[in-house]
């Protein structure tokens, strides 16, 4: 009768309550769970149909392998979506804990330190991070059945008895349909040396003693154990190719053929000091400090395989770091896959050999020698450290999200979801922003579809895969690239059919309303929702890319059979082990347990010195930490901090840096900087900084500050000058002086002219009634020209609302070659006021922006252009064009009282000031400068974004640099293609405007004598960041 | 041993197979020739005539098509309406076959075409009509659009009237129907035919800005009522004024400009939110400009003072409509002067007294530059303060200026004065 084993059922025990508890707390902040959870609701929904309208316009769940996916969706159907990824999450536990067992066992052939590594596996801080901050459950799951069956792979080589290879390929079936990269990898990684070591056991058979062992032996053997292996080898790649078919023809059918989007697990750890914690120190955690004992222990002749298995898995992991994975993997490879999964399974891998190592301390040869060598005190300081450091890096590696969290916080999603069912406001698509990965909980949850996605991997739209970005929602987080990304989204949304966007960050606000959006309410929860006017619904009719009837079922049904015949071939022998009802055969690798009985003298040694050697490692990585951290010791150091105080809105701190002596307390520092809104206080991250330190002395300096700010509209340079004083061996900054201006008057009244559209009036779930439609608005474009500046095409041109209602403006252009045949179409985007009041003119520009390096093969730009705009490739020249525009009635953002004052015109410059004298605080002013000839005709358009608000009956200051334009060429200015509404231009010009006097416009020029132009004028806009 | 059990397994699966393929082919055999047996038992020949039958029908009378000298169980009638065609089944009567029109077509005005065939052969033809039925009551579906147009003589709305019977047919042309509106006091009727399955009715905009309703009456049948806005035209010229506390140039006060009551030619206040532009041109040609929209025809504007002393000529636009007659407005200097004071080896540079009008400090704000040239000429440093209660300082500190000469020029208010430093 054999024994249970207490450790294990200790592990079992601790694992389920430590991780199985606290999942709830952590899965659903994870990076993955929600996605999986999303993938699950499509099974739950259409278990039989592949296609997925939901994401990306439509993609295909054979992108991924199923089980996972499936197994929450029939859960689901028990208790509901959560339940069936918590249990499953649950199971993935209790098949880790039992796999390292049973890993353990095979290595070792000691039941006892089987166990400690299943209870050194409980508190893993690799396992602790794949789960409780990646949320990578298909890959545990993976994993964990692989480590499963690495037993029954060992008995069937070792045994020939079939029943072995029977389980085997059952639990490979099962890896194959739960993950696709693991059983891959898994193959080479871990399985390979498997077969290594069942061989030099084997060899070991026939020979008194390992060290015997010759290579003459070794080949006999590995003849004897051929056809085992290829048995084994062949059918389980048949598994391979089967049990996932579709996903295969799938992924010949779209290969990944888009812009590596960047990993953390690929940067250099040394330089990105993040990616080094999160994807090397946190998973290595304790192992770290044993490494040469495991080193030692694998490449006995024994493991000597899965030595050289573990050293490839360790260098790998490393990333960027070393140039070894990019030349060892290939271009391709190491841009497709995240290197953390290498430092993944090298960290499983060693936990056998960990368990070992700690046995032996614990109770084995080690705590003899060491008591003999150092001292029973010693050793109890050696235990507690190592059992210390366990701990410490658990409860590190659980608060990470605590502290440092990942994703915003959590949404309550029923506003949203009622939202997008009700009043048909699902015809249209949607677009959440800094949602973080609940964006796939919101999918989940409604069948409201959306041009993001979160599984980039199956991304369609070009727009999307020439970009390296995972999804539009966090498009700030990617910078330049990003923002431009969702810009050619929110400027096109007609063509995505986007009509909503819930906004969680004010962030992407001023983008949104300055590309013609506009605020339509606050939902319950604070998420904003932003809509845009004339978007056509989905049609009722989508594309999708069907796959074979045959495909669909082997892949419905495939995945949960594996999973019903594992456990109807493997059941017997669980139940047998679990109820010890029968003695189970002992596995064969049972016979090869070592006695340990001495400890190398040579290793206690060596692996002390690198245990100092590490510390001493880290103890200089945290002064060096603290060096370049320590805020006031150098000139540079000081302005760095305060701008990185600035940045991140801690004003006290910002205050700390300022000179003591300036009598600028903090709370007057605070009343001055809160008042200060606009672009670059309110909606910019600091991108980057550069510090020329000039005239330093002892005691003071002068810093010329170059800062870079990523704001949703576009970078901003800006320069700033600083004095610097030194007092007591610390630099600090001398403040700015603030604007001492006071506004005229204390209460001020104003009357403005609001407006409300009812929508429909009449409560019905059919179609909004005819008579509550309003007509749309009349505009009437005054003029429209095709012109080229500087090597790209735009069209300028003036447009007026014509009728007697605000209305909203969508202007898109088309252009055509001779032969009339379309070159190119986009939408007016910065360049025009986007509300017009009656009669209210407004001049625009289109630029025609081409999907940034549409040919994946083009070499991403390493700087990246801060203007962000990627001109059309035209083959042909366009000479014509067709301009479509459409009013709506528009009753928000309609303010126009921020009146020019000020203005002088420099040759070099224009200067001026923007005084707001309505009761709105504009928070970005924009200027719309516009440049005729002599003959007042309207040549080119420029705009210019102030950086700072204009406070209410205050004035803001701008300058800019007028245009120089050399480069202009005229191609075609004409009429005749302008349509408003779908009615020609010239229609309405006669009807609503027969007599216009022309001369008005002309008179409300300015004269200012540039390079190109005679005249210019300055139009106002603003947006208005919170209405009252 | 059990390759042998193997081998006689799949002996007798393929003996049990060829014995299910003998079925299906006995199967074959029989249905084939079951079914030509069937074609040349059941050739019997018919010629059914059709018995009168009424021509014209109102929608909703039953209509009954009989046939005799009909004999052949597989006769169907065929009937084709504007909407679509219906196969019927016949009921047998003594030698007589009876269809009964089903309600669809009976309810449905227009010509029915009828086909009576036999084993695909067409044995008799023809076709009845029905006219709408307006005795039953009469329904109005009307339409009105534009929802809104502009009091000019050449706009109108158009008010499109469709009656249907209580089968949602439309009535015949050349029924009459009552198309009426009602703009201010003035409600008038007009009578309108019906022609091509509707009738229609321009209703030209009236020179007044206002509300239309509209109905439609029929067969003693009322429509709902439907409205059309009538917008005032376009602006024509208008005059502005503009209102402020006084006329120094202080930069501290709001100047108002409004405009009159703004109206089109027929003097309709023009809509609400109609933008007028404010174009103020000053002494050195600069335009400055405001909006304003009009609430009740009236569109204000604000600007703050200017600084210097100045003259602005103000003109009001909306732009390609009306424009305003140009106004002047003078501006008279508020700040006539200010010292500089200069302490601590020059280091200190202090702008003081600056007064406004009536000797009285100038509300802080006052923008003030201080350009610092060396002694070649060669700028040095720009710097900006504003003035507080009247005064602002500038600092010139050892470390980043040199000992040495340099001249200094001072802005505030338009005034310039220019003065050599001598730093220690």
């Amino acid at each position: 009768m054999q024994k249970t084993n207490v450790l294990l059922i200790l592990a079992l025990f601790i694992g389920v309550a430590f991780h199985g508890s606290s999942i709830f707390f952590t899965l659903e902040t994870t990076y993955d769970a929600l996605i999986h959870l999303f993938f699950a609701d499509h099974y739950a929904n259409s278990w039989f149909e592949p296609w997925d309208y939901r994401w990306y316009t439509g993609f295909t769940v054979q992108a991924y392998p199923p089980l996972v996916h499936q197994g929450i969706a029939a859960l689901s159907y028990i208790g509901g979506l959560k339940f069936g990824m918590f249990t499953v999450a649950m199971i993935g536990i209790i098949l880790f804990i039992t796999g390292t067992y049973r890993y353990g066992l095979l290595m070792t052939g000691s039941r006892k330190i089987a166990g400690y590594t299943s209870i050194l596996a409980v508190f893993s801080s690799t396992f602790i991070e794949t789960l409780h901050i990646f949320g990578q459950l298909p890959s545990i799951l993976a994993l964990s059945i692989l480590l499963h069956s690495l037993p029954e792979i060992y008995s069937w080589i070792k045994t020939g008895k079939l029943r072995y290879l029977a389980t085997s390929l059952s639990l490979i079936a099962v890896t194959v349909t739960s993950h696709h990269v693991t059983p891959i990898f898994g193959m080479v990684f871990f399985i390979f040396p498997l077969i290594g070591m069942v061989l030099m056991d084997a060899s070991r058979d026939q020979i008194p003693s390992t060290k015997s062992i010759t290579f003459k032996v070794f080949i006999v053997q590995f003849k004897k154990l051929f056809w085992r292996i290829v048995g084994f080898g062949f059918g389980s790649l048949m598994l391979f190719i089967f049990c996932i078919l579709p996903y295969w023809i799938n992924s010949k059918k779209n290969p990944i053929t888009q812009v590596p989007i960047p990993h953390g697990s690929r940067d250099n750890f040394l330089e990105v000091t993040s990616s080094g914690l999160v994807f090397f120190l946190i998973p290595w955690g304790i192992l770290l400090f044993i490494l040469p004992y495991i080193f030692y222990r694998y490449f006995s002749k024994r493991y000597l395989f899965f030595g050289l298995s573990f050293t490839v898995l360790t260098i790998l992991g490393t990333g960027g770091t070393t140039p070894i994975p990019l030349a060892v993997l290939g271009e391709t490879a190491f841009n497709i896959l995240t290197l953390d999964r290498f430092t993944l399974w090298a960290t499983i891998m060693a936990l056998p050999i960990f368990g070992e190592f700690v046995y032996r301390l614990v109770e084995g040869d080690l705590k003899e020698h060491i008591q003999q060598r150092f001292g029973a005190v010693y050793h109890r300081i050696i235990g507690g450290l190592l059992a210390g450091g366990i701990l410490a890096m658990v409860i590190f590696t659980m608060s990470l999200n605590y502290f440092r969290p990942s994703q915003p916080q959590k949404i309550n999603m029923l506003p949203i979801v009622n939202f997008l069912s009700q009043d048909m406001h699902d015809h249209w698509r949607y677009l959440p922003l800094g949602f973080g990965d609940q964006m796939a909980w919101l999918s989940a949850q409604t069948k409201a579809m959306t041009v993001d996605g979160n599984y980039h991997s199956a991304r369609r739209l070009p727009e999307l895969t020439t970009r390296p970005i995972e999804r539009l929602e966090n498009s700030k987080f990617r910078g330049v690239q990003g923002i431009g990304s969702l810009q050619q989204f929110l400027t096109v949304p007609e063509k995505y059919n986007l009509k909503y966007i819930f906004s969680n960050d004010k962030f992407y606000d001023p983008l949104l309303y300055f590309c013609g959006w506009q605020r339509l309410q606050q939902l319950e929860n604070g998420i904003m929702v932003w809509e845009k006017l004339n978007v056509p619904p989905i049609p009722a009719i989508i594309e999708k890319e069907d796959v074979s009837t045959t495909l669909k079922i082997m892949w419905s049904v495939i995945p949960l059979l594996t999973v019903i015949l594992a456990f109807i071939i493997n059941i017997q022998l669980v139940w047998y082990r679990i109820l010890k009802s029968r003695p189970l055969p002992q596995g064969v690798f049972m016979n090869y347990e070592i006695k340990y009985t001495k400890f190398s003298k040579g290793l206690v040694n060596i692996n002390h010195i690198w245990a100092l050697l590490l510390l001493m490692v880290l103890g200089f990585g945290v002064y060096q930490f603290y060096l370049t951290n320590a805020t006031q010791i150098a000139p540079k150091n000081v302005i760095v901090s305060y701008y990185d105080a600035l940045d991140f809105k801690e004003f006290k701190r910002a205050h700390s840096y300022l000179d003591p002596d300036s009598g600028v307390d903090i709370s007057q520092y605070m009343l001055e900087v809160s008042v200060t809104d606009g672009i670059l206080s309110s909606y910019a991250k600091l991108d980057s900084i550069g510090v020329e330190i000039v005239d330093e002395t002892q005691t003071s300096a002068r810093a010329k500050v170059f800062t870079q700010w990523v704001t949703p509209l576009e970078k901003i340079d800006k320069l700033y000058e600083h004095d610097l004083l030194k007092h007591n061996g610390k630099w600090y900054i001398a403040p700015s002086t603030f604007d001492n201006d006071l506004p005229p008057d204390q209460l001020i009244s104003s009357n403005t002219t609001a407006f409300f559209n009812h929508g429909r009036r009449r409560i019905t779930t059919q179609q909004t009634n005819h008579e509550d439609v309003l007509k749309q608005p009349v505009l009437e474009i005054l003029t429209a020209k095709l012109v080229k500046h500087n090597g790209s095409y735009s069209i300028i041109g003036e447009l007026q609302n014509v009728d007697n209602v605000p209305s909203d403006v969508v202007i898109k252009a088309s252009l055509y070659n001779d032969n009339n045949v379309e070159l190119a179409t986009y939408n007016g985007k910065y360049q025009l006021k986007h509300k017009l009041m009656p009669k209210e003119t407004t001049t625009f520009r289109i630029d025609f922006e081409g999907i940034a390096w549409s040919s994946t093969k083009d070499t991403l730009p390493p700087t990246f252009d801060p203007d962000q705009f990627t001109p059309m490739n035209f083959k042909e020249q366009p000479t014509r064009f067709n301009i479509q525009c459409a009013g709506n009635v528009a009753n928000t953002d309609l303010y126009k009282e921020i009146t020019l004052q000020d203005l002088e015109l420099n040759t070099e410059q224009i200067t001026g000031s923007l005084y707001n004298a309505g009761i709105q605080e504009v928070t970005i002013p924009q200027l719309l400068i516009s440049y005729y000839n002599t003959n007042k005709e309207l040549i080119w358009l420029d705009h210019h974004f102030l950086t700072e608000g204009v406070r209410i009956q205050r004035k803001q200051y701008f300058d800019f640099k007028p245009k120089e334009l050399n480069d202009l060429e005229l191609i075609n200015s004409s009429l005749e293609n302008c349509f408003v509404n779908g009615l020609p231009n010239k229609s309405i010009s006669e009807k609503a405007f027969p007599d216009r006097e022309h001369e008005h416009a002309k008179e409300q020029l300015q004269p200012y004598s540039g390079v190109g132009y005679e005249f210019i004028k300055i139009e106002t806009n603003g947006y208005i960041g919170n209405p009252r | 041993m059990s390759l042998l059990k193997l081998k006689r397994t799949v002996i007798s699966e393929i003996q049990d197979n060829l014995k299910n393929y003998g079925y299906i082919l006995v199967l074959f055999v029989l249905i084939v020739g079951c079914k030509k047996e069937m074609d040349s038992s059941q050739i019997i020949t018919s010629n059914p005539t059709v018995l009168p039958f009424k021509k014209l029908n109102v929608a909703g009378d039953p209509i009954q098509l009989k046939f005799k000298d009909a004999t052949n169980e597989l006769a169907a009638l065929i009937i084709e309406n504007s909407l679509g065609t219906t196969v019927l089944k016949a009921t047998k009567e003594e030698n007589m076959f009876i269809f009964d029109i089903p309600k669809h077509i009976t309810q449905k005005a227009g010509l029915c075409h009828w086909t009576l065939t036999e084993n695909a052969q067409i044995k008799a033809k023809g076709s009845f009509n029905i006219l709408p039925n307006p005795n039953n009551g009469t329904y109005i579906e009307s339409y009105l659009g534009p929802r809104s147009i502009t009091a000019v003589p050449s706009d109108f709305s158009m008010h499109v009237i469709a009656p249907t019977d209580a089968y949602d047919n439309p009535l015949s042309d050349g029924t009459k129907i009552t198309s009426t509106y009602q703009f201010k006091n003035n409600i008038s009727s007009n009578s309108v035919t019906m022609k091509n399955l509707m009738g229609w009715k321009n209703i030209y905009a009236p020179q007044q800005a206002g509300r239309i309703l509209v109905t439609a009456n029929c067969n003693g049948s009322n429509s709902k009522e439907l409205t059309s806005i009538v917008y005032p035209g376009n602006a024509v010229d208008f005059n502005i004024t503009y209102a402020r506390n006084h006329d120094y140039a202080d930069g501290n006060q709001t100047i108002t400009f409004s405009s009159d009551i703004i109206k089109d030619v027929y003097s309709n206040i023009v809509s609400d939110g109609t933008l007028v532009n404010f174009v103020a041109t000053n002494t050195k040609n600069i335009r400055l400009t405001a909006s304003g929209t009009t609430l009740n025809g009236i569109a204000k504007a604000r600007f703050i003072h200017p600084y210097e002393a100045t003259e602005w000529k103000v003109k009001a636009y909306v732009t390609g409509a009306a424009q305003s007659k140009p106004i002047s407005v003078p501006f008279k200097a508020a700040i006539k002067g200010y010292q500089i004071t200069l302490a601590n080896d020059h280091r200190l540079i202090a702008i003081e007294n600056i007064q406004s009008f009536m000797d009285q400090i100038v509300p802080d704000g006052v923008p003030i530059s201080l350009t610092i040239y060396d002694q070649q000429g060669e700028f040095v440093a720009l710097l900006k303060e504003t003035s507080r209660l009247g005064e602002a300082t500038f600092e010139l500190p050892i470390e980043f200026y040199d000992a040495g000469k340099y001249t200094i020029e001072t802005v505030v208010a338009g005034i310039s004065k220019k003065q050599d430093i001598v730093l220690k």
